[in-house]
């Protein structure tokens, strides 16, 4: 096959491949440009570490919140920019980060519209998933690694006054001044309980070993 | 990469904005330029991400969406692949920020979420008649809950599945259904979904008994003008 080794693939592990480190950090997008296009595989792993986690952010949005499909357009997309990259230079390669944008949505559109055509011819396969005897309905969400892990979040605030700021600003998507409102909490009180939340967050992502670039495809691995 | 779209960086507002989906397109797709010159800054924005993700799945244990099946990404791999690179050369002329939503159905009223929990709910037995033929018509609030009722054998795992008339649209599936003491079986969908289509819908028990064992309902369901009392 005619595609770019899958420099985020070690990368995304954030293991053996030891190139995004070894790969100045300080490289313009001009530089990352010249160098890909040189062949030089470090520059593309650096690419991926640059590109990735805003790729995924665009994607899981124009995919309407699909992980699983955001997480492979992400490849998809990397993969024909390092193509593109390698083949010739950007017209004005200071503008990589939007022709990676650019790109990336058209994937997500270009989906979108074969999935529409692709729908009828699915029926049969949909019926045959219902009877799935491997996992029922409420396993499938509890094997969700990120609902455990927001469980043991919960679980480790001090209050439930905390428990409830975090739902109604993450889950009911209720306004800060409204929640401080109800809660007679002030603006700073606010802020330190989503502070101490999501450090703490943060720390469970880590103690569970998710790496940073893992952090929309653990769920999907425990989805499969 | 250019800055000048989203110089400064996003303040909490407008990441939770960003997350909640209420910037326009222009302002998400700057939020996201930045995002992607700002590698570190994406990672923070995607662990609250994570963070909603993972309170949303606490929060409907049992919600069902409707699975869209589509075929093996390893195979069309190479061909997807071919056809991105043409399509980055198209003219970029379309974007719209998020598909529609998925298909939901749920168990119970108790399952309901809290935007639904006050709403009319009306409620339709579907029960098989010998030579009817004919298709009707159950009118619902738009912003209701339509409850199905099928008579059930209580001692029988059921799924549901029903596709509408209008193919390209999703399917609404749901197993490991079981009958209340009452005998009957019932699933709660919202009325949006269900409105403006004659849907086919099937009643198919897990274990195989007799062909006559999997109960078959065409319904069409419209709009009611005023809330249902």
């Amino acid at each position: 096959m005619d595609q770019p080794e899958s420099p985020f693939r070690s990368s995304r592990r954030g293991g053996s491949d030891d190139a995004c480190t070894e790969a100045p950090v300080e490289l313009s997008p001009v530089e990352l440009c010249e160098r890909i296009h040189a062949s030089d595989p470090k520059a593309e792993a650096l690419l991926v570490e640059r590109l990735q986690p805003g790729l995924r952010l665009i994607l899981h949005r124009a995919t309407g919140g699909d992980l699983e499909l955001a997480r492979e357009l992400c490849q998809e997309t990397l993969i024909i920019v390092i193509k593109r990259l390698r083949s010739s230079i950007l017209r004005d390669p200071s503008e990589l980060a939007a022709f990676a944008a650019q790109t990336a949505r058209n994937l997500a559109i270009a989906h979108r519209r074969k999935d529409a055509r692709r729908r009828t011819q699915a029926d049969l396969d949909a019926v045959n998933m219902a009877f799935d005897p491997g996992r029922s309905q409420p396993e499938e969400v509890a094997v969700g690694k990120l609902g455990a892990l927001v469980q043991r979040l919960l679980n480790q605030l001090p209050t439930d006054r905390d428990r409830s700021v975090l739902k109604r600003f993450y889950l009911q998507e209720e306004d800060k001044d409204t929640i401080c409102h109800d809660l007679s909490l002030s603006d700073l009180a606010f802020n330190q309980v989503l502070f101490r939340a999501r450090n703490r967050f943060r720390e469970l992502l880590s103690s569970a070993g998710l790496n940073k670039d893992d952090l929309l495809e653990s769920e999907l691995h425990h989805e499969q | 990469m250019n800055s000048d779209l989203h110089p400064a960086r996003p303040d909490d507002s407008e990441v939770s904005a960003y997350l909640a989906n209420r910037l326009n397109e222009s302002q998400a797709q700057a939020f996201e330029q930045y995002c992607l010159e700002h590698p570190n800054f994406a990672r923070d924005v995607e662990r609250e991400l994570q963070l909603k993700v993972g309170l949303q799945q606490l929060n409907q244990p049992a919600k069902v969406t409707a699975i869209i099946p589509r075929t093996s990404r390893q195979t069309w791999w190479p061909v997807a692949l071919a056809a991105s690179v043409a399509i980055a050369a198209l003219v970029f002329f379309e974007f719209r920020p998020a598909s529609a939503p998925a298909f939901t159905v749920f168990r119970s009223l108790t399952d309901l979420p809290a935007n639904l929990q006050q709403v009319p709910v009306t409620s339709i037995g579907l029960m098989q008649l010998r030579g009817d033929g004919a298709v009707p018509s159950v009118t619902s609030p738009v912003n209701g809950v339509v409850e199905l009722r099928f008579l059930a054998d209580p001692g029988l795992d059921y799924a549901i599945a029903a596709t509408p008339n209008t193919s390209a649209d999703v399917v609404l599936k749901i197993g490991g259904l079981r009958a209340a003491p009452d005998g009957y079986l019932r699933v709660y969908v919202p009325a949006n979904q269900m409105i403006g289509k004659t849907w086919t819908i099937s009643l198919i028990p897990a274990v195989f008994k007799d062909p006559k064992s999997e109960q078959t309902f065409r319904v069409q369901f419209a709009a009611a003008s005023t809330p249902s009392g």
